[in-house]
């Protein structure tokens, strides 16, 4: 049996369809759980992120989806979701006091040693990156993190094309390296 | 590079966490009345109670902690876009007074003050939109200070606007350094030997955090040169080193050095 596209899932969440809504979340929690880790450098944190981004999806589930898949939009969710996270958490505690699993033992799968070297690592990733300006720093998470195109992220944050291109080569310059992205993907159109 | 900003692999979540968020999640959204809507609903007038209350506040005598922002909110055309332009005149913290004017003219929009970097004070640094913009906002956001709202945008909007900095406070958001209005404007930082660049840096009142790559390190060598700047704070900068010296063109808005 063939898999529902994003598109028909969307269209069943869109009439409050819940169990569609958890498909959706089953497809693309794992990579907005991780982009928001390195938007935001705490795993624990990155956890409720993912919730507030798929809270959100659902408080605007009647947007039309123009593209076959959902993830750019929810990248652009998690985007203005991380930009300020911290105090994103405050106004969304009460949500999610009821969200969050109760504390658990940690697994030894989990990697508990190496999530701690993550955070570390993407704590000086983040540090390097906090004195861009943070249009800049989303249009450069979104398409090296989320690796999407540069049409996508002009899609996931609203903007134009041109922009997109013009803070990209503003975070180029200003971190003073070379930031590569594949050009196919990166002029190819969502 | 890539691998200097993506520092880390995909993971998944802990164990079992998946599962449970996903139960939490779906619990969630299937009584929207009763929790998340709701709760929005209850903050926002929780929130609004408490703006009022701050404004109170800040009229109390002996009582400052809060200040007013203040803005001119005014409609106005722009080939042919009807915007509402925003002009700050005071960057207090409670910006609830702007907020109410917003919403006077039809804007569902909250707005934070975030210190900023000279030629970003009264600029737009980043939103959240509910909605597409849908072309009447073109990426640009604010010209000369004045910030342009579409005024037919329908949805919910959260503004952060460069502010002035307060002493000892660090920028959430920073311009070039090197342009115009920006404190090493004109000063060729850029290719220059560290020796040299100490000294513009400490005429500018700057204090250097030296790096090379992401590694920040004690002192730069002598032979090295900057390669890359940013402002961190009034008085601090981040300053990238390499071995080997940038080319540079002149600045047109400096004039003949």
């Amino acid at each position: 049996m063939t898999e529902p596209t994003d598109r028909q899932l969307w269209a069943q969440v869109a009439a409050d369809d819940s169990e569609a809504f958890g498909v959706v979340f089953d497809r693309h929690a794992r990579p907005i759980y991780n982009f928001c880790f390195r938007r935001c450098g705490s795993w624990t944190d990155a956890e409720d992120l993912m919730s507030i981004v798929f809270l959100e999806a659902w408080r605007r589930r009647d947007v039309g989806l123009e593209a076959d898949t959902v993830l750019p939009w929810l990248y652009g969710i998690a985007t203005n979701v991380t930009r300020n996270y911290q105090r994103t958490l405050r106004r969304h505690r009460r949500a999610l006091n009821r969200l969050s699993p109760d504390v658990v033992q940690a697994d030894p799968a989990d990697h508990v040693a190496e999530r701690l070297d993550d955070e570390a690592a993407v704590g000086r990733v983040l540090t390097a990156l906090s004195n861009i300006p943070s249009l800049e720093r989303d249009v450069l998470a979104l398409v090296v993190w989320a690796d999407l195109t540069y049409q996508q992220t002009a899609d996931a944050l609203g903007i134009p094309i041109g922009t997109v291109r013009s803070r990209l080569n503003r975070a180029r310059s200003r971190l003073g390296l070379e930031i590569q992205t594949n050009p196919t993907r990166a002029e190819g159109t969502a | 590079m890539m691998k200097t900003l993506t520092p880390t692999a995909d993971r998944d979540l802990p164990t079992g966490r998946h599962h449970r968020r996903r139960q939490h999640l779906l619990a969630e959204v299937a009584t929207p009345t009763a929790s998340w809507q709701a709760s929005r609903r209850l903050a926002l007038g929780a929130g609004l109670a408490f703006a009022v209350l701050l404004v109170l506040m800040v009229g109390l005598p002996g009582d400052r902690s809060v200040a007013p922002a203040a803005a001119d909110v005014d409609p106005i055309d722009v080939d042919g876009i009807s915007y509402i332009a925003v002009t700050f005149t005071a960057y207090g913290e409670d910006t609830s007074a702007v907020e109410a004017d917003l919403i006077a003219l039809g804007l569902d929009i909250t707005i934070d003050l975030v210190p900023a970097s000279p030629t970003l004070v009264g600029e737009l640094v980043s939103f959240d939109a509910s909605q597409p913009l849908d072309g009447a906002w073109d990426g640009d956001y604010t010209k000369d200070g004045v910030l342009y709202l579409p005024a037919s945008y329908g949805g919910t909007m959260h503004l952060r606007v460069g502010r002035p900095t307060e002493p000892g406070e660090a920028y959430v958001s920073a311009a070039d350094p090197l342009a115009p209005g920006e404190a090493l404007h004109c000063t060729d930082l850029i290719g220059m030997p560290v020796a040299e660049a100490t000294l513009v840096l400490t005429e500018a009142g700057l204090e250097p955090e030296w790096r090379i790559d992401d590694k920040v390190i004690e002192a730069p060598d002598a032979d090295t040169f900057v390669e890359a700047v940013a402002s961190t704070s009034p008085t601090s900068v981040i300053v990238w080193t390499a071995t080997r010296r940038a080319l540079t063109l002149p600045d047109p808005t400096c004039g003949p050095s």
